[in-house]
């Protein structure tokens, strides 16, 4: 039947016909290409502008799931529209042959309709309906892809829509039958409602390829507006038929639903929305269904469930994360604030034993913030100890405490006090600082003359002589300004009476005397050809080899020089002069007056020498020789002279000598004033002694030192390696004074009795019980004491008692109120190990003699913490959340530590004695005096500490 | 052991283990993750987008 259409196409075969025309198979004659000539019907009807205007239409359409139409040719009187062949079979085949599809694969073959429906629907201006989708209309292509066939009756929809050309049963939506289910009354519309001229009849029309299916009608006579929802309906409809196998029924109300085992229901549910009788209430697009279709993974519950799953685990591990680093986080920055809180409390402790009082409260108040934050660790048990110990609030005993500590421009030359104490001078290359000692203000910076040979002196509160820049000064600082300027000068003596100042310039052979007052050279002292004793450098270099000093009223002057020579000049009658040493191998030379008599020590390499001269009468009253050397001061006090580690006043006619210092190292330098005398040895400590000579405290931190002052109530140590000098104060606490005694009644322990009337003083050999005021009321010998194995102290109520325990268990108890033996007894032999057990209500604290006290917890009995490990525990006591323990050192030094309730230390408690038991902490200074005080917490110290 | 430590360690202890069960969840909601996408594509074929 070969025909050519149009000397283009030849027809081979018809491979199907319909209401809408023949469909032919047929082939490009040039260009060889299978392709499809449809011969329309409606050529005997129609006019042929009519038609190629509609194929223009399809002609333009362009889309994967849709034949490409190529071409409108007519050949006679038919019209040709060719477009592209498809293979394959359409969808009605197989279900006629009852094939089944997978409902994966009818999802496929949903979305690739909805596709070309989308596109369908876009076309402009309006749109174009297909009008006719149902399985025979969807062919199969060998890649298992759809093709929308039989575009016969697909309408352009108008800005309204369209009216219905044709239907198939079941497959055509209840619009195309005229039936109207949107809203609640269903209305059909006759041909009076016709809104298009459009043909109410027309032959269903088949694409090659394709059978007419046979529900197929083109007798709808009821034009009914119709939309993308009727081919949403069509569409749902033939995938009902497609995943059922059912076709569905004609009444859009009639419809057997899709059973639950047919299909999932997230599909089912998109097919019943797609069927809806109703158009508004189906897909109102076909994007609508297709966004449907393609989320059927995302809208799945299993899906959503597992999404959710995924979703909450992830936040729940997050947070976990997060909280866990905010955390660490945390833990690390209170780490970092501990650590550094635990640093400051070193500096604190280092700046206390450098004499540095202020920076030590700075530092502790640093390592105890106010506001820590949430960073901030709690209050650290090193920083309340170097608080506390920085207030020194139960340091009670009198003393030089740690006052301030002065920086300085350079190492020092010399440093000194001013009579009273109140100002300190201290010499540096080329400046003297002055500063008052109570507030360590700087009052004056003074130009100085640049030798280490400079001297300075005071010759009053307020009035300074000092080597000042080529000449000898002498400085108001009241008054901020310079009395009177002398000659050049470097060593200055003045007279003890303050009137009277003598100069020497370097190893110059001329010594000018002032008039203090005035400032008025008087005399002008020759020493020959003789000069004193200078290094070729003496800015570095100070040996103080040199004596240069003046009498009490400035009626003499003793000088020693280079030569080894030493004379005491006369200074009113030359003729008088004393040559003490015309020559000799003495290179230093130390000495001063008192009254009428100069004393003296000369000491050479191998040698010292130690003399009292006595002025009046020219001859001498004492002496010493020795291989060590002697170290003398004299004034108007007395003359002091020491040896290795012995200090002694002597009395320069008798030449009987008074202790005033023993120390366990040889004295380097010593300093007297009115009770105190102060000591610096070569082991580097620095101690204080009172006018008895008894040791009133020693600090063995921070020395050696080369200057030791004392004046009045202030006290100076300085060292020539550090740019710096200390001040000590006296300090007494008279408000914290609760008894006194004798203080030479020597003892051990002292306790309050329980009345708090008496005082216990005792020993192991006996005991004394006196009055607060410190009068005796009982000296009891404490008999067989070699026999004592210990003494226990104890209170119970109003009664109190000290209790004696033998070593073959006599148990003899002496009254705390007058020293009466309340009672002896016969117990058991004690036990020998000395081992002892204390308890509160959280801890038991062990103390074996031989080995570190221990702390347990009562009742896990974990170990909280070793305590003291080189003293030996001799008492705990519980006093509120705290505890205090009492310890005797290896030194025999009895002291008491404040411990928190983890045992660690939160006060030094030195010369603890006993506890009260309302807490109050009692402390012995086994110099005659008990002392009280409360325990402070915290906040009491920081409130003291932050005081102005 | 005090509290900044037991908040340092504590809080390292809850990251790291919070990381291991982060992995170990990771592994456990892939693998459920790629079944259920395996029965869905049996249902309802491959995703499209």
């Amino acid at each position: 039947m070969s025909q050519i259409i149009a000397s283009t196409y030849e027809i081979i075969k018809q491979i199907g016909s319909g209401g809408g025309g023949i469909v032919y198979l047929g082939r490009h004659l040039r260009l060889g290409k299978w392709v499809v000539l449809k011969a329309d019907r409606r050529t005997i009807s129609a006019k042929p502008e009519t038609l190629r205007r509609e194929v223009d239409a399809l002609k333009n359409l362009s889309h994967t799931y849709i034949p490409q139409v190529y071409d409108f040719v007519v050949e006679g009187e038919t019209v040709y529209t060719v477009m592209d062949y498809i293979e394959g079979e359409s969808l009605d085949k197989p279900l006629r042959r009852g094939e089944r599809f997978s409902q994966a694969q009818v999802i496929q073959w949903a979305i690739e309709l909805l596709e070309a429906l989308c596109y369908l629907h876009s076309r402009p201006p309006h749109g174009i309906l297909h009008s006719d989708i149902k399985p025979s209309n969807i062919m199969r292509t060998p890649q298992n892809d759809i093709c929308l066939i039989d575009f016969n009756i697909a309408l352009a929809l108008g800005e309204e829509g369209a009216v219905r050309v044709g239907f198939s049963r079941g497959y055509a939506s209840p619009e195309h039958y005229g039936v109207d289910y949107s809203g609640v009354n269903v209305t059909q519309r006759g041909e009076d409602d016709v809104l298009t001229s459009l043909p109410t009849e027309r032959p269903e029309t088949v694409l090659p390829g394709a059978s007419s299916q046979s529900g197929s009608t083109g007798s709808g006579r009821r034009t009914v507006l119709l939309d993308v929802r009727s081919d949403i309906y069509s569409l749902g409809a033939t995938l009902y038929h497609l995943f059922t196998g059912r076709r569905p029924a004609q009444d859009a109300k009639k419809v057997e639903p899709i059973g639950p085992d047919e299909l999932s229901p997230a599909v089912a549910a998109i097919i019943r929305k797609a069927m809806d009788p109703d158009p508004g209430r189906r897909w109102q697009t076909a994007q609508e269904m297709l966004q449907a279709f393609e989320r059927l993974h995302d809208n799945d519950p299993r899906m959503r469930r597992h999404k959710r799953r995924c979703a909450v685990t992830a936040a729940v591990l997050t947070v976990t994360f997060l909280a866990g680093g905010l955390a660490a986080f945390t833990g690390l920055k209170q780490q970092e604030r501990l650590q550094n809180a635990y640093t400051l409390a070193e500096y604190s402790a280092d700046a206390l034993s450098r004499g540095d009082v202020d920076g030590a409260v700075a530092y502790a108040l640093e390592a105890l913030p106010q506001d820590p934050g949430i960073f901030g660790p709690a209050p650290t048990p090193q920083a309340q100890r170097a608080l506390t110990n920085a207030l020194g609030v139960y340091d009670l005993s009198d003393g030089f405490k740690a006052h301030r500590l002065l920086a300085l421009p350079a190492e020092p030359i010399k440093a000194v006090l001013s009579p009273e104490g109140t100002r300190a001078a201290v010499l540096t290359t080329g400046q003297v600082s002055v500063f008052d000692t109570d507030s360590g203000e700087q009052l004056a910076a003074l130009p100085a003359e640049t030798s280490a040979l400079a001297d300075v002196v005071f010759a009053g509160e307020d009035t300074l002589l000092y080597a000042g820049e080529g000449a000898l000064c002498c400085y108001d600082l009241t008054a901020g300004k310079e009395l009177w300027a002398g000659k050049a000068a470097t060593a200055i003596t003045l007279s003890a009476d303050g009137s009277t100042a003598a100069a020497v310039y370097q190893d110059e052979n001329v010594a000018a005397v002032y008039d203090v007052a005035t400032g008025t050279a008087e005399r002008a002292v020759t020493f020959g050809d003789k000069g004193q004793a200078v290094l070729p450098n003496s800015v570095f270099a100070d040996p103080e080899d040199n004596l240069l000093a003046l009498d009490g009223t400035g009626q003499w002057l003793a000088a020693s020089f280079s030569d080894g020579s030493l004379t005491v000049f006369s200074l009113e009658d030359s003729e008088n002069d004393l040559v003490l040493f015309d020559t000799s191998d003495y290179t230093h030379f130390e000495g001063g007056f008192q009254g009428q008599y100069f004393a003296f020590s000369a000491t050479s390499d191998t040698e010292s020498v130690f003399a009292v001269i006595d002025l009046e009468s020219m001859t001498q009253t004492g002496g010493f020789a020795g291989a060590r050397p002697f170290h003398v001061q004299a004034d108007e006090s007395g003359i002091y002279v020491c040896t290795d580690n012995i200090l002694v006043r002597l009395h320069p006619v008798t030449g009987e000598q008074t202790e005033m210092a023993y120390t366990d190292a040889d004295i380097t330098a010593f300093a007297r004033s009115g009770d105190y005398t102060l000591t610096a040895t070569d082991d580097g400590c620095c101690t204080f002694f009172d006018s008895g000579a008894r040791r009133l405290q020693t600090r063995t931190e921070g020395g050696p030192w080369d200057f030791v002052q004392v004046a009045g109530n202030f006290a100076m140590t300085a060292s020539r390696d550090r740019q710096s000098v200390e001040l000590l104060r006296l300090e007494n606490h008279p408000e914290a004074q609760l008894a006194t005694y004798d203080p030479d009644y020597s003892h051990n322990e002292a306790r309050l009795s329980a009345e708090g009337a008496t005082v216990m003083l005792f020993r192991y050999d006996a005991f004394r019980v006196c009055g607060l005021d410190g009068s005796v009321v009982a000296d009891v010998e404490i008999p067989d004491a070699e026999q004592v194995y210990d003494q226990q102290f104890r209170r119970e109520g109003q009664e109190s008692w000290l209790e004696v325990i033998y070593n073959d268990g006599t148990v003899r108890c002496y009254s705390a109120a007058d020293g009466t033996l309340l009672s002896e007894e016969q117990g058991a032999e004690p036990d020998r190990t000395l081992y002892e057990e204390f308890f509160t209500d959280h801890l038991k604290i062990t103390s074996p003699l031989h080995g570190t006290p221990a702390a347990y917890d009562r009742e896990t009995g974990e170990l909280v913490r070793e305590l003291e490990s080189d003293a030996y525990l001799t008492y705990v006591t519980q006093v509120g959340d705290c505890v205090v323990t009492e310890y005797i050192s290896a030194q025999g030094q009895r002291y008491g530590l404040l411990l928190d309730g983890q045992c660690r230390t939160l006060a030094d408690l030195p010369e603890l004695c006993d506890i009260l038991a309302d807490g109050t902490l009692v402390f012995d200074d086994m110099r005659g005096n008990l002392r009280q005080s409360r325990i402070y917490s915290l906040q009491e110290l920081l409130a003291l500490a932050q005081q102005p | 052991m005090d509290t900044s430590q037991l908040l340092l360690w504590g809080g390292a202890a809850v990251m790291a283990a919070s990381v291991l069960a982060g992995l170990a969840a990771a592994v456990i909601l892939r693998l459920t993750g790629k079944r259920l996408r395996r029965r869905l594509e049996e249902e309802f074929g491959k995703r499209r987008h």
